[in-house]
């Protein structure tokens, strides 16, 4: 049985794609390399003519271990539940390998295999473990339908040697029975079983309702498990944890001036959320502040700034989203902002102390809008875009309890040869103003960032940050880190001193599309950096970022390992965008657009429909009169429609009850029109819970029921006679006859108490 | 046709792990999690529809497994179709339903065939669509007598093993369970029934033995050995010798059941042991019936005490049986009705051999009639018919023909042990 002999080896596949799986999520080679050799070789271990399995009791031992081995784990890495779940679930599954497999331990090697899929998803949402899972689902379902006929077989065959007694030596070994071309309607079954399969998971999975039991039982997730690339409100260094790049096509931004597209210098830092309070643990927030209310209708444009205030280099900003985006949003842009115009009614709040505008929470959908800045203000500008001088401290500023920033920003300056605080700009002539000396000072710092032995990555998912405040840690220990553990040390240093300083967090425009002159955004090109104050209101953009780690994609070069590594980030992107990120917005986005689509569908074929019949009734020329008779017509067709089906149904069950498959012609309509009522017979006989068995003969099932139901069993017997006569006799049945067998039925009927 | 769906551990199983995960999925909002609830979910569901559709499209029919004997396995065949026309059907299991004794049929003291052997399924890996396959279920009688059998029982646990449906059609039938056959020790037949005058008898008619019977004309095909010269030189024609026909030896058995259960001296009050002896009687008379007719005998049974008319002396396959079915259907617990001697016919010449449970009573009519007992049994029989011989790896009875030994029968996977391949040693 080829079928069945495939079974141990699809197995065991499975369970080896698992552990790839988990080590996958984990992200850890080692434990790939040393799990990995010790499943693949359990298999020439165990299995074949000279295969040996663990005994009983030794793999009870090897489990206590592994249970024991599970409390040490948890101990030393307490704030990883599932890493500690995942690894007790593979060292039992290697356990499992090693020990002499029935159906019910491959039972439960199939569920630790499950376990330990679903301990990765916990763990991880790369695109790699997405295709190793879709992978695993694929092919479990396959080994699953497998199973069944493994476990059946074994069944049998054990109950078949049970009951034999121990003397009798002669029973022959069970084969199982099969039709014909087993294997080829197996594999149809499997593939229609799995393409069903596939069609309503991913119903479940679309329709599924998000947020709904969020956090119900506390956090299960790794630290930092599947955080990817992009736009946060606030900026929280304690995650640690992994952050994926991903390449998923957020918006496309064109910049034009005087209604000509430009292209822009630098790469382009776009504005999302300006965060000005430290809350301590290296996070940045931006809290509630006084905002105005724009009121936006489509086409239409606002100022933040009073018209009349004298206008400097205008730029505008014409953003369109890959996908209509809905919910509080920030409205991307250079600085300055000055007014904005969007493509919906929305309600757009500008905030003047952080110069940054954004969407109200109930935003529905918007798929592009425009934004108009100044990058370098008139002060007229400054002063209408901001409500207040910037202030030289605060409260919300970063708090160096033990003085080391401060320390390490006055070292710097003072290598640098600068002051170490704002001087006095009478005396020193270096200085045009103290924003000036902000300016330098800030200079300095950024340069040490970006030149000094700081590492850029966005792995850390093994720091530890102790009692230290990341942004110490980062500066004096570990010294390594994403954008935002740059901006936020960038800031510190400056706040350090009395510079005003704060986090911004948006995009970074890089990658530029001549075909369509505007710049391409991804989720990568999430950035982070920082605004210093350079005058009573303005602010200016420093990047503490190593600018050769900037996140962005590297000019196409034409090259196969270019392109391969292009189709991979939009996969990555897609796989981020679609499935990882996929949440109630996109629910109800899909849902807006299922809705929209249908009911564009349905007008446009109610239109089309009123079209057609006011055609018809301009033909005719009857007048309104004309639509009533096209209603009764359609009405008398659909009518027709029912009956001609019903009609051909009943020709078909008559014609496979009566096993009429082989008379052709006018004796085959003769049999179609006469025996119909031997089909009645036998409905209203399982209706009324006297169904007669294919197998047997109608006189004998007549004589069968003759003691339960006499009466009924002399009109069946009535029946058949006339039935016999119809099928088999040599001249046409009377009509009478046929009359009296109908009569009869509706009597069976009515005795029986059934509808015909 | 009732369609039944029930518990069913490994869907208890799989439900808690669903709600597990879907408890996961919702406290983390993680999507792959969602995606993998929806799988689960997914094949739950496939296997509710399918399981249904299967179940509908599927009929099974027992076919008459005739008889089986007790010791040896009785294989009933399913004939499972698939009347679908695109859907092949997989992972069938049919099962018989207990009998509710007495409600079969109206068949007053019908007895349940889980009374006479215990419960076996059949299974069906696959049928596809439009095709018909035969399931095999081997039973192994414990008792004799006669089995009802009222309802099949057919489930499905595919495609997932989630589910478990079963459906349940009536077909009543009715077989019978021999009892326990004996392979007899050699010469046993030989001491009861010596093939001399009594056993042995020559046809008053011709045939084509060796003794002298007469003379006759020659007819055209008549073989020249056959022609008696010395007659044909004497009247210038010729003639023909005509020889005797051969008659078998003749036997009948009587069992002799008139004592009833319970005053059966030799048990001691012990109504098991007393019953033990009786059945031990009874195999050991079908045991001599089978031994005589593979030797050639013609055989008669009578049954004295119990509702069961003589058995004439005659040998053929239909008689054989209809002498093992009569034996089947003993029924011990009636009243044993008292026995004329003359219900065993003085004039019949034939041997005689008489069983009884415990103590003989013997014949005043026939002086030189056989008489055994059950305890005899244990001495008499060599092991069970188409049992191997015990501690022997892989052995097996080999079958031989024209020594006509007692051929213990290979159980194949289609075939039943019948009485005719044993006779002619043919293992199916």
């Amino acid at each position: 049985m080829r079928l069945l002999r495939s079974f141990p080896a699809l197995a065991f596949a499975l369970v080896l794609l698992s552990i790839a799986g988990l080590c996958a999520a984990q992200r850890s080679v080692g434990l790939l390399l040393v799990a990995g050799t010790l499943a693949a070789i359990s298999w020439s271990v165990t299995e074949g003519p000279r295969g040996r399995t663990l005994p009983r009791w030794v793999s009870n031992i090897l489990v206590i271990g592994v249970c024991l081995n599970v409390f040490r784990d948890l101990m030393q890495n307490s704030a990883d539940v599932m890493g500690v779940l995942g690894r007790f679930t593979l060292l039992l599954t290697l356990v499992k390998l090693y020990e002499r497999r029935h159906a019910r331990d491959y039972a439960q090697l199939l569920m630790l295999s499950l376990v330990l899929m679903i301990t990765g998803c916990m763990q991880s949402s790369d695109l790699i473990f997405g295709v190793v899972l879709l992978l695993y689902v694929v092919l479990g379902l396959y080994v699953l339908l497998l199973y069944q006929m493994h476990a059946a077989y074994e069944q049998a065959r054990d109950s078949r040697n049970a009951s034999i007694p121990a003397d009798y030596r002669l029973a022959p070994p069970l084969k199982p029975i099969i039709g014909r071309h087993l294997g080829l309607h197996f594999r149809l079954a499997s593939v229609a079983i799995g393409l069903m399969g596939v069609l309503l998971s991913v119903g479940v999975f679309v329709g599924f309702p998000r947020g709904f039991g969020a956090d119900l039982l506390g956090t299960l997730n790794a630290p930092g498990a599947g955080r990817e690339a992009g736009f946060s409100w606030e900026v929280n260094l304690a995650t640690g944890g992994r952050i994926n790049a991903s390449a998923a096509r957020v918006f496309t931004v064109q910049f034009t001036e005087d209604d000509r597209p430009i292209r822009m210098s630098e790469p382009v830092y776009l504005r999302g959320a300006v965060l000005d309070r430290y809350e301590g643990g290296g996070r940045w927030t931006s809290p509630e502040a006084r905002t105005r209310r724009y009121r936006m209708t489509s086409g239409r444009s606002e100022r933040v700034t009073p018209s009349g205030i004298e206008s400097g280099r205008t730029i505008a900003q014409h953003v369109t989203f890959t996908r209509a985006v809905g919910g509080e949003m920030p409205l991307f842009s250079i600085y300055a902002p000055t007014g904005m115009a969007m493509d919906t009614t929305v309600d757009v709040l500008y905030d003047p102390r952080r110069q940054a505008l954004r969407t109200t929470k109930d935003t529905r959908r918007v798929v592009g809008y425009t934004v108009r800045a100044q990058p370098e203000p008139s002060l007229g500008t400054q002063r209408a875009i901001t409500d207040q001088i910037i202030p030289a401290g605060g409260p919300d500023w970063f708090v160096d309890r033990e003085g080391r920033v401060e320390g390490l920003a006055r070292q710097l300056l003072a290598e640098a040869g600068l002051p170490d605080r704002t001087p006095s700009f009478d005396r020193d002539d270096r200085f045009s103003n103290a924003w000036d000396w902000n300016r330098r000072a800030t200079e300095v710092f950024e340069n040490y960032l970006q030149n000094s032995d700081f590492k850029y990555t966005l792995d850390l998912s093994d720091v530890r940050f102790g009692s230290d405040d990341p942004i110490v840690n980062f500066l004096f220990e570990d010294r390594r880190g994403n954008c935002e553990y740059f901006a936020s040390a960038l800031a510190a240093l400056c706040q350090s001193v009395a510079i005003p300083s704060r986090v911004v967090v948006g995009f970074l425009a890089q990658q530029y599309d001549e075909s369509t002159q505007q710049y391409v955004v991804m989720e990568g090109n999430a950035h982070a950096w920082v605004e210093i104050a350079v005058a009573p209101h303005m602010w200016k953009a420093y990047d503490g970022t190593p600018a050769a780690d900037l996140p962005s994609l590297t000019e196409d070069d034409g090259t196969l390992a270019q392109a391969v590594r292009s189709m991979y980030s939009r996969f990555e992107g897609n796989w981020s965008t679609q499935v990882v990120g996929f949440d109630t917005g996109a629910q109800e986005r899909l849902i807006d657009s299922f809705s929209q689509g249908w009911s564009r569908r349905l007008s446009s074929l109610l239109t089309s429909i009123r079209g057609g019949m006011e055609s018809v009734n301009n033909f005719f020329n009857v007048g309104p009169g004309g639509y009533i008779w096209m209603g009764i017509v359609a009405l008398a067709l659909v009518i027709a429609i029912i009956a001609l089906a019903r009609l051909m149904r009943r020709s078909m069950a008559i014609r496979r009850t009566l096993h009429l498959q082989h008379l052709r012609g006018s004796e085959y309509r003769r049999m179609l029109a006469q025996l119909g009522f031997y089909l009645d017979m036998l409905r209203v006989l399982e209706r009324g819970g006297l169904a007669k068995p294919e197998w047997r003969p109608p006189m004998l099932h007549a004589a069968a029921i003759t003691v339960a139901a006499p009466e009924p069993a002399r009109l069946v017997r009535d029946i058949t006679v006339v039935f016999y006569e119809a099928r088999y006799g040599l001249e046409p049945i009377e009509g009478r006859r046929l009359d009296q067998a109908r009569g009869d039925v509706r009597r069976l009927a009515d005795l029986l108490r059934t509808p015909i | 046709m009732l369609q039944r769906l029930r518990p069913y551990l490994p869907g208890l199983i799989y439900l808690g792990l669903t709600i597990l995960v879907a408890l996961a999925a919702m406290n983390n909002q993680n999507n792959l999690l969602f995606w993998i609830l929806g799988v689960l979910v997914a094949a739950a569901i496939l296997s509710l529809t399918l399981a249904t559709l299967v179940l509908r499209c599927t009929q099974v029919r027992r076919l008459d497994p005739h008889y089986g004997a007790v010791g040896e396995p009785l294989i009933i065949r399913y004939a499972v179709t698939n009347r679908s026309r695109w859907m092949s059907v997989f992972n069938i299991h049919v099962s018989e339903q207990p009998l509710h004794e007495g409600k079969a049929g109206n068949v007053a003291n019908a007895v349940g065939w889980q009374r006479l052997m215990k419960p076996a399924s059949a299974w069906v890996m696959h049928t596809g669509p439009g095709e018909m396959v035969h399931g095999e279920a081997m039973f192994w009688p414990l008792a004799r007598g006669e089995a009802t059998f009222d309802r099949v029982c057919i489930h499905t646990n595919f495609p997932f093993g989630v589910l478990r449906r079963s459906k349940v059609i009536s077909q009543p039938q009715h077989t019978l369970i021999y009892p326990m056959l004996y392979e007899l020790r050699r010469g046993l037949l030989a001491s009861i029934a010596p093939m001399g005058l009594i056993g042995s008898k020559i046809a008053h008619h011709a045939g084509a033995g060796d003794d002298y019977f007469g003379l006759r004309e020659f007819r055209p095909g008549d073989s020249m050995r056959h022609i008696s010269w010395k007659r044909t030189a004497r009247i210038d024609q010729l003639v023909t010798v005509e020889r005797t026909s051969p008659a078998p030896a003749k036997l009948r058995v009587v069992l002799d059941l008139t004592v009833s259960t319970d005053k059966l001296p030799g048990a001691a009050g012990d109504a098991s042991k007393a019953r033990a002896m009786e059945e031990k009687a009874i195999s050991l008379a079908a045991s001599i019936v089978h031994a005589a007719d593979l030797e050639g005998f013609e055989v008669g049974l009578t049954a004295l005490g119990v509702h069961s008319p003589p058995i004439a002396v005659r040998r053929n396959q239909w008689h054989f049986h209809k002498m093992m079915a009569a034996l089947a259907q003993i029924d011990l617990d009636r009243a044993r009705q008292t026995a004329a001697p003359l219900s065993v016919r003085d004039a019949e010449r034939v041997a005689l051999v008489m069983i009884a449970p415990d103590r003989i009573q013997p014949l005043a009519s026939r002086q030189n009639a056989a008489y055994l007992t059950a305890a005899q049994l244990d001495t008499l029989a060599v092991r069970p018919l188409g049992w191997g011989e015990a501690a022997i790896g892989e052995s097996r009875l080999t079958t031989d023909d024209s020594s006509r030994r007692y051929a213990a029968t290979s159980i194949g996977q289609s075939s039943i042990v019948t009485r005719q391949s044993s006779m002619e040693g043919a293992a199916a």
